[in-house]
């Protein structure tokens, strides 16, 4: 309790110092962070590919790239985005001066999940800088090898009282959450969402929570499919499925199943080669518990593709699951893992249903040659965000938030959601004291007449 | 659960969809307009009985500054209902980025007492604004308006003849056992005003649910006095601000900062401010407001005792009147600055200069508005750019939430999330990414699959990064 209280009242002291605040303070941060990465960028992969079994260009392009973006972004937006932002003004306040001011929070906690444990602390750590706090970063012990390199680079680059890496896991993370915050960014699961939000709301400390569930894919039978399915078998094996975005599972009519099992085939062997287990390119389970808790999922299923696993190194073969039940223990939670059931359903409408009756998804994606069938899936769904004719890629684009809604989280981040997510937007009206003619109009003693003004 | 049939019957109103189109939402609203100016006579008469309100401040606050809400949004629902379309990339030139505005479903609306109309129907507009369904809670403590809401409210919103019961849009009435019944059930938004503590409970209920939150709470709004001011206009707007509607105000100046001087010039002023408002007998000015109630009249009344009176402090317990009251020299250890006062006192606090003061307000919760005084415009941004606060007003009060442009909201113990205008709007609103992208051109998606190779990578890196804009020589 005490250490935990001790870096946080450090990161405090260091924030009450105002050193923070200046922009060229904060973009001096975000280009120390940008040599880091550069420099530094053999032991990141190093660290991924010890943590995931991610080999280079793969983890380059999913944790390296997008931090760089996402860095460049912020260094040259930061000047816009925190420049007072004035609003349109009324009758009464026409000789006034009236902005949106963007301040810091204070000090913000950003807990990180272990499936791309680079970039969910990145990410939230450049926009929590940007927006001139002092930060907590929490990497997830799961990626213990990522998590140690963070906590031995971010003090050689930063400043080490502003930015502070806390290592642990449940109980570590549990007294950290005892301390008060000024905004708390969590990326992980549904149920550790709720307790960090119960925290949270001690102190009246505001979350963004970005949580998961099953990613819903509607495959329409007037599609290309092959373009489909070869999009469709990229977002839901790289990574060995552990995506929080990755397509959970599919919804076709059942005259379609059948060629869409082909076709992710044939993309599966394009793309791993005909011995999976041997492709470079092919990750692996992050540990024994999940290892255990996906292939559990395969019980008593059809398996049309794949089921091999391995034990010894976390290996799971894609794996296709047709004709599966709603009810289903693999419908029931976020599967995570390389295995892609196919539930079958009539029609759009259909489709439509079964994904309202249940928890509101961090992505949804659907397949179509028609731009209406895709409108109404859009108008008649809710999902954090969504891809049609694509799956993931709505993530990649900067301008857009990226959020759950529902039981999928709440708040978003990303390029300038980032800078706002960390800010407090402060209302700033600032009056003459002369012209108090005018205020007359609203004193005591009142009148009907004044009422009707 | 008793209030389970009700909400799972509000949700199946949502599901069916109906408060999504625009020509729906718009007729809600202009229904809602309709009440405004249908029960003006019977809001005025009911905020009276609560609380004394003077039938002025009743129009202004509970019917003028709702119909502006109301015609700002509808004057401007179409262009924020619409998809907002983002930058993209070289490689997604043909295909479209938006963001679409989705409703959250079900809504909570919990509202207070002291501006009982306002403080649930700006809310509203919003939540209706943005396609949800709605359950309302008004104040217990107001109950005048509480019945007349729950009887009457209901006459307007979702007038479907051909549906007997009221299916989108409910009110529900009680204390803190019924609040705390309601809150077991799922909702897709909490907007909630009031106090601290309070929110804290409706934020670990929400927790629950994982329902998101906005919270409009309080605490002690400290307005700074510099010695370089117009006395006499400073007097009127902090006595304006301080006793509308008898210091029931979440925004009101809570407390004033300013040297022993400035006190002693200052009172003068105040006194004559306080007369040229309400005469020479307050309590017979039909523009001076009551307190709500018996236990908010003996908290105010045990606070007097903080400093010495210097004007007013007169008090009549069966009218719950407390006079329009001035303390000065006031200590940081006196009762009246250990909570936020929410009465026509105003307490005096004297400090050395403007450092002592700024010092003074960190040190304490982050308030939902600052104040501060001056002619010289320099001393002003200084206070605001070392201090942090909901929103901010220089040289003047309350004034920063009738501009709907601006987002009224506080930060830290005065509360999380905004609303006002189209802050409102955007509250009830989950922001959806969306991308719709073309079937073809599958050979430009050719460098993101495997098998991965450096030259994939090098083409992907030249296509999706960010390149930062070159310094433009001219030499």
């Amino acid at each position: 309790m005490e250490r935990m209280q001790q870096i946080v009242g450090r990161a405090r002291a260091a924030f009450r110092s105002g050193r923070s605040r200046p922009l060229e303070f904060r973009i001096r941060q975000l280009k120390a962070l940008e040599r880091m990465v550069q420099e530094k960028e053999k032991e990141i992969l190093a660290a991924l590919k010890a943590d995931l079994n991610k080999n280079g260009p793969d983890a380059y392009s999913h944790e390296i790239l997008g931090v760089l973006r996402e860095l460049v972004l912020a260094v040259e937006k930061l000047p816009s985005w925190a420049a007072p932002h004035p609003v349109k003004k009324d009758l009464l306040t026409m000789r006034d001066e009236a902005y949106i001011g963007y301040e810091p929070l204070g000090v913000v906690l950003v807990i990180g999940a272990w499936n791309y444990p680079f970039v969910l602390v990145m990410q939230p750590l450049i926009g929590a800088i940007a927006a001139g706090n002092a930060v907590v970063v929490k990497p997830s012990e799961v990626s213990e090898n990522t998590a140690r390199l963070v906590a031995e680079l971010l003090p050689q680059y930063l400043d080490k009282d502003l930015y502070t890496v806390v290592t642990g896991g449940v109980p570590e993370t549990t007294e950290l959450l005892t301390q008060r915050f000024d905004h708390i960014l969590y990326t992980g699961n549904t149920a550790v969402g709720r307790i960090v939000m119960t925290a949270a709301a001690k102190h009246l400390t505001p979350v963004t929570l970005e949580l998961g569930g099953k990613s819903p894919c509607y495959i329409d039978k007037d599609c290309d499919l092959a373009v489909a399915c070869r999009r469709i078998t990229w977002g839901k094996y790289m990574n060995c499925g552990q995506t929080c975005i990755a397509p959970d599972y599919i919804l076709c009519h059942p005259s379609i199943q059948s060629k869409v099992v082909e076709n992710i085939k044939a993309t599966l062997k394009e793309f791993y080669g005909e011995d999976v287990k041997s492709s470079p390119d092919y990750g692996r389970i992050v540990n024994q518990r999940h290892f255990k808790r996906v292939k559990s999922l395969l019980e008593g299923q059809k398996i049309a593709h794949g089921g091999e696993t391995d034990e010894a190194s976390c290996f799971i073969a894609p794996t296709i699951l047709t004709d599966v039940s709603p009810e289903s223990k693999v419908m029931e939670e976020e599967i995570f893992g390389p295995v892609l059931p196919i539930v079958t359903v009539k029609s759009v409408e259909e489709a439509i249903e079964f994904i309202n009756l249940r928890e509101k998804p961090l992505a949804l994606y659907v397949f179509s040659n028609k731009k209406q069938l895709i409108r109404r899936v859009i108008a008649e769904t809710s999902s954090g965000g969504m891809t049609a004719n694509d799956v993931i890629m709505h993530s990649v684009i900067p301008e857009l938030p990226f959020g759950g809604v529902g039981h999928s989280g709440m708040g978003a981040y990303h390029g300038r959601f980032s800078f706002e997510t960390f800010s407090h937007r402060r209302a700033c009206l600032i009056k003459d004291l002369r012209w108090e003619v005018v205020n007359k109009l609203r004193y005591p003693p009142g009148s009907m007449e004044m009422m009707h003004l | 659960n008793p209030y389970a049939g009700l909400v799972s019957h509000l949700r199946a109103s949502w599901l069916s969809g109906k408060t999504r189109p625009m020509e729906y939402r718009v007729a809600q609203l202009e229904a809602l307009g309709r009440f405004l100016d249908d029960k003006k006579q019977e809001i005025l008469e009911a905020t009276e009985l609560d609380m004394g309100k003077p039938s002025f401040e009743a129009f202004f606050s509970e019917i003028l500054l709702c119909k502006n809400e109301l015609n700002v949004t509808l004057n401007n629902l179409c262009h924020w209902m619409k998809d907002e379309h983002v930058d993209k990339n070289l490689v997604m030139q043909l295909d479209s980025a938006f963001i679409r505005k989705d409703p959250y479903g079900v809504v909570l609306i919990i509202a207070p007492w002291n501006y009982p109309i306002h403080l649930f129907l700006v809310p509203l507009i919003g939540a209706i604004a943005a396609g949800n369904c709605a359950i309302i809670k008004p104040s217990e403590i107001s109950k005048n308006t509480e019945r007349l809401v729950a009887e009457t409210l209901s006459c307007y919103l979702d007038r479907d003849f051909s549906v007997p019961l009221q299916d989108c849009f409910a009110v529900v009435t009680g204390g803190v056992p019924e609040t705390t019944r309601l809150l077991e059930n799922k909702f897709d938004y909490i907007f909630f005003t009031g106090s601290p503590s309070v929110g804290r409970i409706i934020m670990t209920a929400a927790a629950k649910h994982l329902t998101p939150v906005t919270l409009e709470l309080g605490g002690k709004n400290p307005c700074y006095v510099s010695d370089t001011c117009d006395v006499t206009n400073v007097a009127r707007r902090v006595a304006w601000g301080r006793f509308f509607n008898a210091g029931q105000t979440c925004i009101a100046p809570d407390y004033l900062l300013c040297t022993i001087e400035m006190q002693e010039k200052l009172m003068p002023a105040l006194r004559e401010a306080i007369t040229e408002f309400f005469g020479s007998n307050p309590r017979e000015s039909p523009d001076f407001g009551r307190i709500v109630s018996d236990k908010q009249f003996q908290r105010l009344r045990g606070l007097l005792g903080s400093g010495r009176v210097a004007i007013g402090g007169q008090t009549d317990e069966a009218e719950r009147y407390i006079a329009p009251t001035v303390l000065a020299d006031v200590l940081p250890s006196d009762p009246a600055m250990q909570e936020e006062i929410f009465g026509p006192i105003l307490p005096i606090v004297v400090i050395a200069n403007m450092d002592e003061a700024i010092d003074f307000i960190n040190a304490r919760p982050r308030p939902l508005a600052l104040y501060a005084f001056s002619c010289d415009s320099k001393i002003v941004n200084q206070v605001l750019e070392r201090t942090s606060s909901g929103g901010f007003c220089g040289n003047d009060t309350l004034m920063q939430v009738t501009l709907t442009s601006l987002p009224f909201g506080g930060i830290g113990n005065s509360g999380l999330g905004k609303y006002h205008g189209k802050f409102t709007f955007d509250t009830f609103s989950h922001h959806r990414g969306c991308l719709h992208r073309n079937m073809g051109l599958e050979t430009l998606n050719t460098p993101r699959y495997p098998p991965y190779t450096q030259q994939k990578l090098g083409l992907l890196t030249t296509t999706f990064e960010v390149k930062r804009r070159g310094t433009c020589t001219l030499l």
